[in-house]
């Protein structure tokens, strides 16, 4: 966060992005309008880290995630994978890329060809990046089991297993690639309540025996303190507060992330945030972003805890 | 929403006998034989189509000589010796109808496996490569349609050397632009899915994307939309050839229907003479549509309506059983 | 002890189809008593969506009604004929479907869906039906002029809350909520929610509320039932569920929703293709806190990270 320059390959982060920006234009008969998706964004995901992006619906993160993957271009800024620029990437180079950054979707029952059996596209995926393995049966079953399933769904097709399920068959195809970056895009929130946690203890185990970056798009606060280790806050394209999990959700200093804190349902909290206080807040939000010295200020260096605004609103 | 995790009933899975590919394909096609066979429409439209093909194949067989031979003196009714009666020229009618068969279908089938094939390939490109591409095709489809059928039709044949060739090429030509839209279309809410991003994101090539993981998704569109091609084309043959525009020497049901003409039968009201191989053009025609609806039934299972269906703003029926 | 609002005696729901029959839902029985929310909560496919279809008689084939009892004020449900049954819905039990705010008539304004649902249940004028309209959105906190827009007009949450002024719209004594805010953002969410606490107190009407987000549930709720199955696993007051719960499937379902605050503790859910079978009926353990019984392991909640 101190240094401006360009990290090198080996040591810096898996993912490091600058300024980052990407509109869409929408088109009606009469006029042309550019509707920011994504504005400045500043990120980095160190190597082994679990970074969550939360927001609302609409709030880009996906967007951002989508851009990560090469389905989406930027319009401006810079983004370093492993210390090489992503844009322009075309063709063989892109297809490497592909072997390094990896996505899991958000939709179990979408993400899987339903005319394919799972040891069809687990075939294909090692055809793809690890072209040298002779014995493809051995490296699927070995796929299967490190993601908590019994081989015999190999023989199956997607609409034989449970969401559950498919998500992890999907989580096996993405580490057939043996990626540095997985970049999972709601991974848990189209699956039942119970198998949420399987999947998200999943991915920490990734992250623990592989040394996997992470980036987990979400808009569930608590499944973000749960898995990660930093969250990063996004509120209408703008990267309003982040830091380590634990301490910016007991600290939450821009009025969004206090907003979403207090609607999350609690148990064990007496009474709810009241309508008085939330519009209290939405003006806050108000004045926070519409400031025109946006500028991120450091409110606790150990723990990486950043919020973006106005010089005045600091004092 | 997700599977029936919880339902009791539905967590039992079925094992898995035997792992082999080929014994898995043939489980498969029986399954598939089983579920047309079960379906009225499919096994009603099959069989006519079955059949027809069958005597046009066995036409040699079952008519030897040349069909256009003079038998008779001239226009007689169906008798003994000729069943469907002769024409004005005195030629056998069930001979010129099981003959007519051969080319009818061919040409037919034939051109509607064309017209669909350039309206796959037109409609898969435009979805896949989007931008500069799609619009390109999109203007030459749109073009295509809005062009006149039955004009084009008349002029490519006036100017094209007769043939059987020529009717194919000139059929594709008028009947190829229906198909591309809707397969574009279909292809487009495909392409949004997220399993071909997650083939984009794997690293796969495009042409493989398009045949691998697109199509096989579109099979049953595609299926249906083939079957009304080669209605269209089996109709637009007939109406080619009644106007004199198509090989006149051949013979088919539109070449029959067109000597029908010109001998005056329609109006002198020799109905065996035409009555049959117009019949057999609405026959096959209805027989594909059958396979069509069966198609869909299949395929899409919410259609399949219950044997014992109630009106749809009932309410919940409740059962009482009498005894234990 | 006044007539509860509504009594579900095991209540048997049956899908069947040429080749068998799934029990949707299976001897379920639960009470709600006047002015009382009863949350049932579980996951897809457990047939929460398929009692509260029940309670108006709205499955359609090939669901039947195979067995059971359902009493409303006392009168029996199941035994009424169509003519009655129009009478009787949504003027004294309405229903907001799952992702009802998606299926609001896209070509029609507000105002005429109103003046439909009033019109057709109640009937009268349409001025008469209007000024309803009117009233019921001013208690939703909707600018009254909204009668004239469109559904895409207007946002998720503002959708959502004019569907549930429409099932308030003949102050029935039961309102039956279906995962109402499941596509909602969570602040969108909690403003729903204080809406219906608000309504309820003015209107005085019960609620059954269904979801799978227990955390929601256990702030909501007065009482809740926990289906698995077709079944109730266990049933219980909400600060009994939420300190005491017997049931491992309560607890795996409680244990899947981490905490906002205090320790990070690694927690297990419920493992892949466990099942539970053959699901026993209820017994009371203590007062008011029914558990079907089970041999099955109690999941346990880990270490800390």
């Amino acid at each position: 966060m101190t240094s401006t320059a360009t990290p090198q390959t080996t040591t810096g982060p898996a993912v490091y992005i600058r300024s980052m920006s990407k509109s869409y234009s929408s088109s009606s008969l009469l006029k042309r309008k550019r509707i920011p998706a994504l504005r400045d964004i500043d990120l980095e995901i160190q190597r082994g880290e679990i970074v969550a992006l939360v927001g609302e619906s609409g709030s880009g993160k996906s967007t951002l995630a989508r851009c990560l993957a090469l389905l989406e271009t930027p319009d401006s800024g810079e983004v370093l994978v492993n210390g090489k620029e992503i844009a322009g990437l075309k063709g063989a180079a892109a297809r490497k890329y592909r072997s390094d950054v990896q996505m899991v979707f958000q939709d179990p029952f979408g993400s899987l060809n339903p005319t394919f059996r799972v040891e069809h596209i687990l075939e294909r995926a090692l055809a793809l990046h690890q072209p040298e393995i002779r014995s493809k049966r051995n490296e699927m079953a070995r796929l299967v089991s490190t993601v908590g399933l019994n081989p015999e769904v190999l023989s199956s097709f997607p609409h034989e297993l449970s969401g559950g399920q498919r998500q992890r068959i999907a989580i096996a195809r993405v580490l057939a690639a043996k990626p540095s970056v997985i970049l999972a895009d709601e991974p848990t929130s189209m699956l039942d309540v119970s198998v949420r946690i399987g999947v998200l203890n999943l991915l920490h185990k990734l992250r623990d025996e592989h040394g996997i970056s992470i980036l987990y798009v979400t808009h569930d606060l608590a499944s973000a303190r749960y898995l990660s280790d930093r969250i990063a806050v996004l509120n209408e394209g703008r990267i309003v507060e982040s830091g380590e999990s634990v301490q910016l959700l007991d600290n939450p200093r821009h009025p969004y992330t206090q907003l979403l804190v207090g609607a999350v349902p609690n148990p064990d909290r007496n009474s709810t945030q009241d309508a008085t206080k939330r519009a209290a807040l939405r003006e806050k939000i108000q004045r926070w972003s519409t400031g025109a010295n946006l500028k991120k200020h450091m409110i606790d260096e150990t723990n990486q805890h950043w919020v973006l605004a106005e010089e005045s609103e600091m004092n | 929403m997700s599977q029936n995790v919880t339902d009791p009933q539905t967590l039992i899975a079925e094992e898995p006998t035997d792992e082999s590919a080929a014994n898995r394909a043939r489980v498969s096609a029986t399954r598939l034989l089983r579920t047309l066979l079960r379906n009225g429409k499919a096994v009603a439209g099959l069989s006519i189509i079955v059949v027809f093909i069958v005597l046009a194949l066995l036409a040699p067989v079952l008519f030897p000589g040349d069909p256009a031979r003079i038998t008779s003196a001239g226009a007689s009714t169906p008798s003994l010796q000729h069943w469907l009666g002769t024409t004005t020229k005195g030629q056998d009618v069930l001979g010129l109808t099981l003959w007519g068969a051969r080319s009818s279908l061919f040409v037919g089938f034939a051109a509607g496996i064309f017209s669909t094939v350039v309206g796959v390939l037109v409609g898969l490109s435009g979805a896949y490569f989007g931008r500069g591409l799609d619009e390109v095709l999109s203007l030459v489809t749109n073009v295509f349609l809005l062009v006149p059928g039955l004009p084009l039709l008349v002029i490519l044949a006036a100017f094209m050397p007769p043939g059987l060739g020529t009717v194919i090429v000139v059929l594709v030509i008028t009947g190829w632009a229906g198909s591309a839209r809707v397969m574009r279309s279909q292809a487009m809410s495909i392409r949004g899915k997220d399993y071909v991003a997650a083939a984009l994101v794997s690293g796969e090539r495009p042409l493989r994307i398009m045949v691998r993981e697109i199509l096989p998704n579109m099979a049953s569109v595609v299926m249906t939309t083939l079957l009304g091609c080669i209605i269209g084309s089996i109709g637009a043959q007939a109406g080619l050839e009644f106007l004199g525009l198509g090989d006149v020497n051949t013979i088919s049901w539109g070449t029959n229907l067109f000597w029908a003409t010109s001998d005056g039968s329609l109006m002198l009201g020799q109905w065996w003479i035409f009555v049959p191989s117009g019949l057999a053009i609405a026959l096959v025609a209805f027989a594909l549509a059958l396979c069509n609806y069966a198609v869909d039934e299949i395929t899409n299972p919410r259609l399949r309506r219950p044997k014992h269906a109630t009106k749809s703003t009932a309410a919940t029926t409740v059962v009482r059983k009498e005894e234990k | 002890m006044s007539v509860p609002v509504l009594e579900v005696q095991d209540l048997t729901v049956e899908y069947v189809s040429d080749e068998r029959a799934v029990r949707g839902a299976d001897r379920v029985s639960f009470t709600i008593n006047s002015g009382e929310i009863f949350g049932l909560a579980g996951e897809s496919g457990c047939g929460k969506s398929t009692i509260a279809n029940s309670i108006m008689r709205l499955l359609k084939d090939p669901a039947r009604i195979t067995n059971g009892k359902i009493l409303f004020d006392g009168k029996d449900v199941l035994g009424m004929d169509e003519a009655s049954l129009r009478a009787w819905r949504w003027n004294n039990v309405a229903m907001v479907f799952q992702s009802a705010m998606n299926s609001l008539n896209p070509v029609t304004r507000i105002g005429e869906q109103f003046v439909d649902v009033i019109r057709t249940h109640r009937g009268g004028s349409r001025a008469e039906a209007l000024n309803r309209a009117k009233e019921l959105l001013q208690m939703v906190r909707i600018d009254p002029a909204r009668l004239r827009a469109y559904p895409h007009q207007l946002s998720g949450g503002q959708r959502q809350r004019i569907v549930i002024a429409m099932a308030c719209a003949l102050n029935p004594r039961l309102l039956i909520l279906d995962e109402p805010t499941t596509a909602l953002d969570v602040v969108v969410q909690q403003e729903i929610l204080e809406q219906i606490r608000e309504l309820q107190t003015e209107l005085g009407f019960a609620i059954l509320f269904i979801t799978h987000d227990m955390s929601l549930m256990l702030e909501l709720s007065n009482r809740i039932g926990i289906m698995y199955g077709g079944r109730i696993v266990e049933m219980a007051p909400s600060e009994v569920l939420r300190d005491d719960s017997s049931h491992p499937y309560t607890q795996a379902l409680l244990g899947a929703f981490p905490p906002l605050h205090g320790p990070r503790v690694k927690l297990t859910g419920l493992a892949e293709g466990t099942k539970f079978t053959d699901i026993q009926d209820l017994e009371e353990i203590s007062q008011g806190h029914w558990v079907s019984p089970t041999n099955q392991p109690v999941l346990s909640q880990g270490e800390l990270s």
